[in-house]
């Protein structure tokens, strides 16, 4: 998995890349933890995952609560696999997905 | 035929009419020709004045015309009673031509003799009276050719039948007042020049008639202008000397008129009938393309085995069978019976056909099917028509076969290691007939080597001098091949029927179709692997199961959720069962074929643990409450069939299944 991000003042977006699975959503994790202070603007750029398990998702809404706090998170490009699991783990109900 | 006049239906009723007719017109013939030589033997003997010649002449031709109308209704004779309509007419017009002629030539012979004077009264009034009749059946049989029924025609028609009525009764006036003709003291024939133009009302009439017949038909120019041949012989031959009593050619012309309009409108039939039976040959090839006639039909299913045939009585029977998938494990099985033949039945045998398959392609049960199809007929059926239906869905993976009977014999059905038995189904109304009529389903289940014959009512029903083959032979006959592929049942059970009806005339449609359920060869894969518990080697862990089922033709999209449900188990394992120390995990999996699944057992020697204890996420809860965790094996559960655990010899043992579609 790859990180690539993009700040711009407030607004960040992280492009991902690869999959977000238990082997390695604690890179993710991890950034989530120590680089969102002063974020207002987040987005999640989905378009280059193609896997998520439920660590990516537990991820996922960690930012989420984190960016509840400070502002707001969107996620973006999700493909219909992923999108499936968000549905069936009810995640569409607060994500808010573009 | 166009008029269905109270004569007509008369005449067609009887189908004695042509033979009677033709034995009387040999009998006239006999006795005009009998009188003749009689008259002529007794000119030699001196006893009589020589024949007038123009009489003699007449007479030769008249009975040449008999000698023509007996032939001509000889011709017809053979197929007398197929005959009807303008056929019969044509043979009463003869027979009435033959009449006439036969009381014109006694007249001619009796005429001028002193001694025959009453005698020659007698026969000069009979022939204005059959005269009126023959006129009348002249016309009646233009109408026909030119197939008028017209307001006109009715009206022409009612004139005719008074023209008929008067003419009879006029002539009889003559026996008291000379209205046509008077008869001399030498017994000679003199008309009264005042009133005798009455006589030739009835000639007149009939030529107005067929023109009228001619104007209002909506018949092609060429039959118009052979019916004004027609009409133009008879007034050619008044022209020509009929007026001029002595040369009387008029019955001849009319004969001879009657003959060629004859042959040209049998002609022209026969063309008509060239062409719709060129037609019906069409009609019987789009009926027979209709039907799946390629065997074998599915080449590359070795799940069954289908074959049937259908040998139609007449060209186009109301028989049909029919099978087709309607998706990849479930094949549709028809047959049925419409209540009738020829070109009709086949027009609502096909129709029946395409409902049949559109509505069970829909994957609907075969009750719903025919409660459909049923209530769609009926809704427009004005045909008395109605249709017997078998059908059956075959479930290709389990052999469940659910079907539903509408009126239509009871299939016959062989177990692997019995013998084929007729089986009492559950029957329900035809299909046609009532429009709430209402179907059953039934179930059967087809093991592996069962076969299903299903027939209509030809077999059962094939006949020969002394019976029917009935369902006793039907059921003696086909278990002499029930060993055999349903190609070979099929064969033989047609053998068994032809040795059985041997010349006999085939009655009915015999339509059968046979399956036999061979189910599927189930391959099974197993695999069986150890790894270390760790999560860097999930990935090795599932590669192979997902190349596995990649091979037996699972979809990506299906695999993600393997990859996913595996993952999350796995996940669990590698994380929390040998915590802090490291252990093994190992992966058994079985992949079958038919139908495509996967078992999946994943063991490990770790803590105790139930992952099927652990309580679903609370998928309500607001973002803050969301606790992080339990959504795994949420997932997993989800997208397997079946989890279970279970705890055995300090293992836990977690064992997911998935069926796929």
């Amino acid at each position: 998995m790859n990180i690539r991000q993009e700040r711009n003042g407030d607004k960040l977006v992280l492009y991902i890349e690869g999959r977000i699975d238990s082997n390695n959503f604690q890179a993710l994790s991890d950034f989530v933890k120590n680089n969102l202070s002063g974020v207002k603007d987040l987005t999640l750029d989905l378009e280059k995952v193609d896997y998520i398990s439920s660590a990516g998702l537990r991820t996922i809404l960690q930012a989420q609560k984190i960016m509840d706090a400070q502002g707001k998170m969107c996620v973006a490009h999700v493909n219909d696999d992923i999108m499936e699991t968000f549905e069936l783990t009810c995640f569409t109900d607060f994500l808010t997905i573009i | 035929m166009a008029i269905e006049g109270k004569l007509t239906r008369f005449l067609n009723k009887r189908n004695w009419i042509i033979p009677l007719l033709f034995v009387s017109m040999i009998v006239f013939l006999v006795l005009a020709v009998a009188s003749y030589e009689t008259r002529k033997y007794a000119v030699e003997l001196g006893h009589l004045p020589h024949l007038r010649p123009d009489f003699a002449f007449s007479i030769g031709g008249e009975i040449a015309a008999m000698f023509v109308a007996i032939i001509m209704t000889f011709s017809i004779l053979p197929s007398y009673k197929r005959h009807s309509g303008y056929i019969r007419i044509f043979v009463t017009v003869l027979a009435a031509g033959c009449v006439c002629i036969f009381f014109d030539i006694l007249q001619m012979l009796a005429d001028s003799i002193p001694a025959f004077t009453s005698l020659n009264k007698v026969l000069c009034i009979l022939v204005f009276m059959s005269e009126a009749g023959f006129f009348f059946f002249f016309y009646l049989y233009a109408t026909y050719a030119l197939q008028c029924n017209g307001k006109v025609t009715k009206i022409v028609n009612v004139i005719m039948y008074v023209a008929l009525a008067t003419f009879i009764v006029l002539p009889l006036i003559n026996f008291f007042y000379p209205i046509y003709f008077t008869i001399n003291d030498g017994g000679e024939y003199g008309r009264n020049s005042a009133t005798w133009w009455l006589c030739r009302v009835p000639f007149v009439l009939m030529v107005f008639g067929i023109i009228a017949a001619i104007i209002t038909s909506k018949e092609r120019k060429g039959s118009k202008i052979i019916v004004l041949l027609y009409v133009a012989l008879p007034v050619l031959s008044i022209a020509a000397g009929g007026f001029f009593y002595g040369v009387s050619i008029l019955y001849t012309a009319m004969i001879v008129a009657l003959v060629l309009i004859y042959s040209f409108i049998f002609s022209d039939h026969e063309r008509h009938l060239y062409s719709t039976n060129k037609e019906l040959g069409l009609a019987t090839n789009i009926q027979n393309a209709m039907l799946p006639s390629i065997f074998p039909a599915f080449p590359d299913r070795k799940e069954f085995d289908i074959y049937a045939s259908m040998k139609p009585a007449k060209e186009v029977g109301g028989d049909f069978y029919d099978f087709f998938l309607i998706d990849d494990d479930h094949l549709g099985l028809v047959i049925a019976d419409v209540s009738d033949k020829g070109v009709p039945a086949a027009l609502f045998m096909m129709a029946s056909k395409i409902m049949v398959q559109n509505y069970a392609m829909l994957n609907i049960s075969p009750k719903e099917v025919l409660t459909k199809v049923n209530k769609q007929i009926c809704s427009n059926n004005q045909t008395e028509m109605f249709v017997t239906i078998w059908l059956g869905i075959l479930d290709l993976k389990t052999g469940i076969l659910t079907a539903s009977n509408a009126g239509h014999e009871k299939p016959i059905i062989k177990k692997p290691d019995g013998h084929f038995e007729m089986m009492n189904d559950v029957h329900g109304f035809v299909v046609g007939w009532n429009k709430d009529a209402i179907y059953k389903d039934y179930e059967i289940k087809l093991e592996k080597g069962s076969k299903l014959f299903v027939y209509t009512d030809g077999v059962p029903e094939a006949t020969n001098s002394e019976g029917k083959f009935g369902r006793d032979r039907t059921i003696g006959a086909i278990r002499k091949y029930e060993d055999q592929s349903p190609n070979e049942i099929l064969r033989g059970m047609n053998e068994e029927i032809e040795k059985f009806t041997g010349k006999a005339d085939q009655f009915d449609d015999i339509t059968m179709l046979c399956v036999e359920y061979r189910g599927l060869n189930e391959k099974t894969k197993n695999l069986s692997y150890t790894y270390e518990a760790e999560i860097g080697k999930i990935d090795k862990m599932i590669e192979p199961i997902l190349n596995s089922l990649k091979e037996i033709g699972v979809d990506s999209k299906t695999a993600y959720k393997i990859r996913l449900a595996m993952d999350e188990v796995l996940t669990n394992v590698c994380s929390y069962a040998y915590a802090p120390q490291t252990g093994e995990v190992v992966i058994k999996s079985e992949i079958t074929t038919a139908p495509k699944s996967l078992k999946l057992t994943i063991i490990d020697e770790g803590k105790a643990f139930n992952p099927l204890e652990a309580r679903d996420p609370d998928l309500d809860a607001t973002v803050e409450d969301r606790k992080i965790g339990g959504l795994g094996i949420f997932i997993t559960k989800n997208i397997m069939d079946e989890l279970s655990y279970k705890r055995e010899e300090n293992k836990n043992i977690l064992v997911m299944k998935k069926t796929f579609e």
